[in-house]
């Protein structure tokens, strides 16, 4: 079961981890971007984690909206943008239960997907965040059906993200600003691919950390 | 050869809003600020077309210096390079309406479409009718002829905002200031070049190679990469290289006349920036196109960067009766001439 403070748990567990890369996802971003990918995700989460943490929120998808709000109007780009749809996405999929446990995260993560989809019109391969969490989501999905608990399905969505994120070295970016210069990133990770799969195994963490105590 | 990365400024991370402060503040009978976003000081008369724009920082005057009369009603700046966020535009449609309808004008770059169109949806969501918004190109480095609408914007969107600020002052209609919005867009091209690149002030991060001195032609406004011309470029030939470019992806016939723009990309000299516009004359003298109109000087900046752009605007005579229009802004003004 998710509450809404496990939700909150989660979105400052997201921000100190990526805070904590910071560093790494800016000199990503200034191979083909503008170098303010880490500084900017981390500025988002910072005030997401604020606005969980003291506001006053009765459900876990309150503080996913206030975290997807939190990425509109705080860093804006096309990764704040997205980051927020994600966010905002997975919060209305939550306020579809009283008491939402994995299958409705799963299905959060299914609906954020679509929306990142369909905002940044962006598909697999075109080296963006949708290379992390595509097979992120779909790892998520199956470990379900499979009938693993939270906690599983969390961290082989993460390993998946992770491994996403890893191939995008291989790929020409055909989506942003990146685009336009399509070999020079060759051989690099995409940002906000990264910044998925940081999130994702802070929340793998966290759910394990719970269970353990 | 090394960037500069010692800036005079507090906290990087203020830089923006305390730029905002104190430029409004030197520029108070134009502009003033209201929940962050740069406005007129004397808003437009009731029933006209608000004209709104958000964009990144770091591109000054671009968008900041061209709120006033006969041009923008609000300006709303993003953080560095990055488009503000879908609230804040809403915000920025909001102020901007006189009641005439709001055009949103759209610089194409991923991130200030997607923001846009959040913004517009939401917009919609709150029953507002009346925002139309338009998005716009002109780099011919960024994509083929073939695929014209996957091309960015670029430093000929200038004739844009001139024009379409021009109309909606006139009065014209909501459609009709989105038609000469799309007309422009369709007249204009524009290319850039530059040497070095410049770093990031909030991440100190170069947004290029900083050890890369060649010219490169063809980078985008945050420094995206351009293709290499050499370290050793005559200023004439770099002009009409350029300009070559641009006619022939205009397919602009002897006879033509055109709008000439040279934007400085932050640290040219008058000295340069003169220079290259003398060679830009004698490339269109040698096509048979005049430059009827001309503009030199910093528009769309990126930050310090030594570069510049060339831009030309197929001029007809509706636009070039916008473009003489007044025009009062912070970063740009144009006294108006009388009708020809």
């Amino acid at each position: 079961m998710i509450d809404r403070d496990l939700a909150a748990r989660l979105v400052v567990a997201a921000h100190r981890r990526v805070r904590d890369h910071r560093e790494e996802l800016s000199r990503l971003d200034s191979v083909a971007g503008d170098g303010d990918h880490g500084v900017n995700m981390a500025t988002a989460l910072a005030e997401a984690a604020r606005r969980a943490e003291q506001g006053d929120h009765s459900t876990p998808a309150d503080v996913m909206r206030a975290a997807g709000s939190a990425f509109h109007e705080t860093v804006g780009g096309a990764a704040g943008a997205l980051f927020g749809s994600f966010f905002g996405a997975l919060a209305g999929q939550l306020s579809r239960s009283e008491e939402p446990d994995a299958r409705q995260l799963v299905a959060g993560l299914e609906k954020g997907l679509a929306r990142v989809a369909r905002v940044g019109k962006s598909e697999p391969g075109h080296k963006t965040m949708i290379d992390a969490l595509a097979p992120a989501v779909r790892a998520a999905r199956e470990s379900l059906d499979r009938g693993d608990d939270l906690e599983f399905v969390m961290a082989t969505a993460a390993r998946a993200a992770r491994r996403g994120a890893r191939a995008t070295a291989a790929m020409r970016p055909s989506a942003g600003r990146a685009r336009f210069a399509p070999d020079h990133s060759l051989g690099t990770e995409d940002p906000g691919a990264n910044t998925v799969a940081l999130v994702l195994e802070s929340w793998a963490e966290q759910l394990s950390s719970e269970v353990r105590v | 050869m090394s960037i500069r990365t010692r800036r005079f400024l507090n906290d990087p991370a203020r830089a923006v809003a305390e730029m905002l402060e104190g430029y409004v503040a030197a520029h108070a009978s134009i502009i003033s600020l209201q929940d962050g976003m740069v406005v007129r000081a004397a808003p437009k008369a009731e029933g006209k077309v608000g004209v709104v724009i958000g964009n990144g920082s770091g591109h000054e005057p671009a968008m900041i210096g061209w709120v006033g009369e006969g041009l923008f009603d609000v300006n709303v700046a993003g953080p560095i390079f990055s488009s503000p966020g879908p609230a804040a535009i809403l915000r920025g449609i909001e102020a901007a309406d006189r009641g005439g309808g709001v055009l949103l004008l759209v610089s194409s770059h991923a991130g200030d479409i997607i923001n846009a169109e959040l913004a517009i949806e939401e917009a919609e969501d709150e029953g507002m009718d009346g925002v139309e918004m338009v998005v716009l190109y002109d780099d011919v480095a960024s994509a083929s002829k073939d695929r014209i609408t996957e091309r960015r914007g670029g430093a000929g969107l200038f004739y844009v905002w001139k024009m379409v600020g021009a109309a909606a002052e006139r009065g014209d209609s909501l459609e009709a200031c989105a038609a000469i919005a799309r007309k422009v867009r369709d007249r204009t091209r524009s290319l850039s070049a530059a040497t070095g690149t410049v770093a990031h002030p909030v991440s100190g991060q170069p947004l290029g190679d900083p050890d890369d001195t060649t010219l490169s032609v063809g980078m985008g406004v945050h420094g995206e990469p351009g293709a290499r011309l050499g370290e050793d470029v005559a200023a004439d030939e770099i002009a009409r290289l350029m300009i070559d470019r641009l006619a022939d992806d205009a397919d602009l016939p002897s006879g033509s006349q055109v709008g000439l723009l040279l934007n400085n990309a932050g640290s040219l000299t008058l000295m340069e920036l003169s220079v290259l516009y003398r060679g830009a004359r004698a490339a269109l003298e040698r096509r048979g196109i005049e430059a009827v109109r001309s503009w030199m000087g910093p528009y769309a900046t990126t930050l310090d960067m030594a570069g510049f752009a060339f831009a030309i605007c197929h001029m007809d005579g509706e636009l070039l009766d916008l473009y003489d229009r007044p025009a009062t802004g912070a970063g740009f003004t144009m006294v108006g001439r009388s009708p020809r």
